[in-house]
């Protein structure tokens, strides 16, 4: 018992040693790749030290939530930071001497509270199956809250892919009909005086009566995208695109 | 189905020679789809062993390095894919005896295959080149569409035993396989380890579109760890198909760890020919239907199981 108890000490402290390397190296990196990949490093070591504490579930779902949400991260990080290639000088420190004084205030103030705070002893043994009392816990008195934020993340994550792929929001990427002479058909037309709004809505989009109306029932579903786009004016005639960005022709 | 040390230098020697022999039948299925059925045994045999003789080339082959490449990414990223097959085996029971059988290894499997993410887009973004990094980017566009689904199938054979411990799905499918009475599961376990090693219809992130995508800059050992990996992973997808729906080593006659291989080969088999039989899939073609009609069905089968196991 004592011999295992050595053996885990000693992972323990390796595992700890490489977590913090591969999270200095993080800020030494200048490469965004490099950065997203030595994060997901040390956050793998944090999962084996879980493992090592006896919680198997939750070491195990450590690394596979940091594997797949670093994977989706280097994108991100690429897309949207400087130097994603690491082909320039970079950093990853700004204000490297206020951040160096506010992390080691941490990192003491950290450090000071493992020392100082009294350890409760855990009266209770250690349960044979924590996976199993992990799940009671939280299917049990915490089911609402559970089925809750399950829904709510579920319900995010379908509409931000809806969202994001292309037949999606902007319907299905085939070129719309042409629209023709069908112009004095249109609801715009004939309702356009009993709509008391219409007086404030005008100056902001005056070319829309004018030439394209169309378009203007386009941007009643979407009011954003009628005005922002400047390299495709409506006056020059294509309004069956107004959100100039599906058109594959 | 007791631990022994040395299943630990077993199983890499087993998962090879399997990955070898599934290879060399690939093979002679391309090699006679391309200039008809083998006349002789010799003829035979040449074909079957083209993946060894290409092995032995790109063991000699000369490294070939693009400019400016990361190439440390490389490394890690080629390397991590056989490492993830081999660590996600460690819980295939093995009919007599497993690496090791933790009461999690059903998530464990998952987090180990998990790490292809990484590892496939490293493999593709290291070598500073347009094309590779499109490959490396299609792989999360694939995992992305096949993960839920993926999760939701081995969830559902979990709660069909009451258990994530592997030994334990194994032992309650004695009497009936959960491929039996979870059929959309099973479908969509199979869908998914063709998924998880970019092989058949989902080999867009190595396709020959994009001139190989994500390996289009790999020559040399890299080359051969890639696709060696690869190969590992598509075996260790096909062989936990087993102990999760096909009874394990359960069956008549035969011992168990015959059983195991039996089944092994079938499922391998049905995943290697599935490549010859069906198109490349599109990923937003296939996002569309992993989201919209794999994942409700899918899910719709775990209640289905729930509901049996309240009951019963």
């Amino acid at each position: 018992m004592t011999d295992g108890g050595v053996w885990a000490g000693v992972v323990s402290v390796v595992l700890a040693v490489l977590a913090v390397i591969c999270a200095v190296q993080v800020f030494r990196f200048d490469s965004m790749a490099r950065a997203t990949y030595a994060l997901l490093g040390s956050l793998l070591c944090v999962g084996g030290e879980v493992l090592l504490l006896g919680l198997d579930y939750l070491g195990v779902v450590i690394v596979l939530m940091m594997t797949v949400e670093m994977a989706l991260m280097g994108v991100f990080m690429v897309m949207f930071m400087m130097n994603p290639g690491g082909l320039m000088p970079m950093t990853m420190v700004h204000n490297a001497r206020g951040a160096a004084v506010i992390s080691g205030l941490v990192f003491a103030g950290l450090t000071a509270g493992i020392f100082l705070v009294p350890w409760p002893v855990s009266r209770t043994r250690a349960p044979a199956d924590p996976t199993h009392d992990l799940g009671r816990a939280l299917m049990g008195p915490h089911m609402l809250t559970m089925m809750t934020l399950g829904l709510a993340l579920f319900a995010a994550i379908v509409a931000t892919v809806t969202l994001a792929t292309a037949r999606g929001r902007y319907g299905p990427s085939t070129p719309a009909p042409p629209h023709g002479p069908k112009g004095p058909e249109h609801p715009d037309e004939t309702e356009a005086p009993e709509r008391p709004h219409e007086q404030e809505a005008a100056p902001e989009r005056p070319h829309v009566r004018e030439d394209s109306p169309h378009a203007h029932s386009r941007e009643d579903l979407t009011p954003s995208h009628g005005r922002q786009d400047p390299a495709h004016p409506r006056e020059t005639g294509s309004p069956a695109h107004p959100h100039g960005r599906e058109d594959p022709s | 189905m007791a631990d022994a040390w040395w299943s630990v230098l077993a199983l890499p020697v087993m998962l090879v020679v399997a990955a070898c022999v599934a290879a060399g039948f690939d093979a002679l299925l391309g090699a006679s789809a391309a200039y008809g059925p083998a006349g002789s045994v010799r003829v035979w045999g040449t074909r079957a062993a083209t993946p060894l003789r290409e092995a032995r080339r790109l063991l000699g082959q000369p490294a070939r390095r693009t400019k400016a490449a990361d190439t440390a990414l490389v490394r890690v990223g080629t390397a991590l894919l056989p490492t993830a097959a081999l660590l996600a085996g460690a819980v295939l029971p093995l009919g007599f005896t497993a690496v090791s059988d933790p009461g999690v290894g059903i998530v464990w499997f998952n987090a180990m295959e998990a790490l292809a993410w990484a590892a496939v887009w490293l493999t593709g973004w290291g070598p500073n080149a347009a094309l590779s990094m499109i490959g490396g980017y299609r792989f999360l566009a694939l995992g992305l569409a096949y993960e839920l689904p993926h999760m939701f199938a081995l969830t559902t054979a979990g709660l069909g035993a009451g258990s994530l411990r592997v030994g334990e799905v194994v032992a309650a499918q004695e009497g009936l396989w959960f491929a039996v009475w979870m059929p959309v599961a099973f479908a969509v376990y199979l869908l998914s380890a063709l998924a998880m090693a970019f092989w058949g219809p989902f080999d867009q992130p190595v396709g020959a579109d994009a001139a190989q995508g994500a390996a289009a800059e790999l020559s040399g050992v890299d080359r051969l760890v890639f696709f060696g990996g690869r190969w590992l992973l598509l075996v260790v997808a096909a062989a936990f198909s087993v102990p999760l729906f096909l009874g394990g080593g359960h069956g008549p006659l035969l011992p168990a760890w015959a059983w195991t291989v039996v089944k092994t080969a079938a499922v391998l088999a049905l995943l290697i020919g599935v490549r010859r039989a069906l198109p490349t899939l599109r990923l937003d073609r296939f996002m569309g239907l992993a989201w919209m009609v794999l994942l409700p069905l899918v899910l719709l089968q775990a209640l289905a199981v729930s509901v049996v196991v309240v009951l019963r």
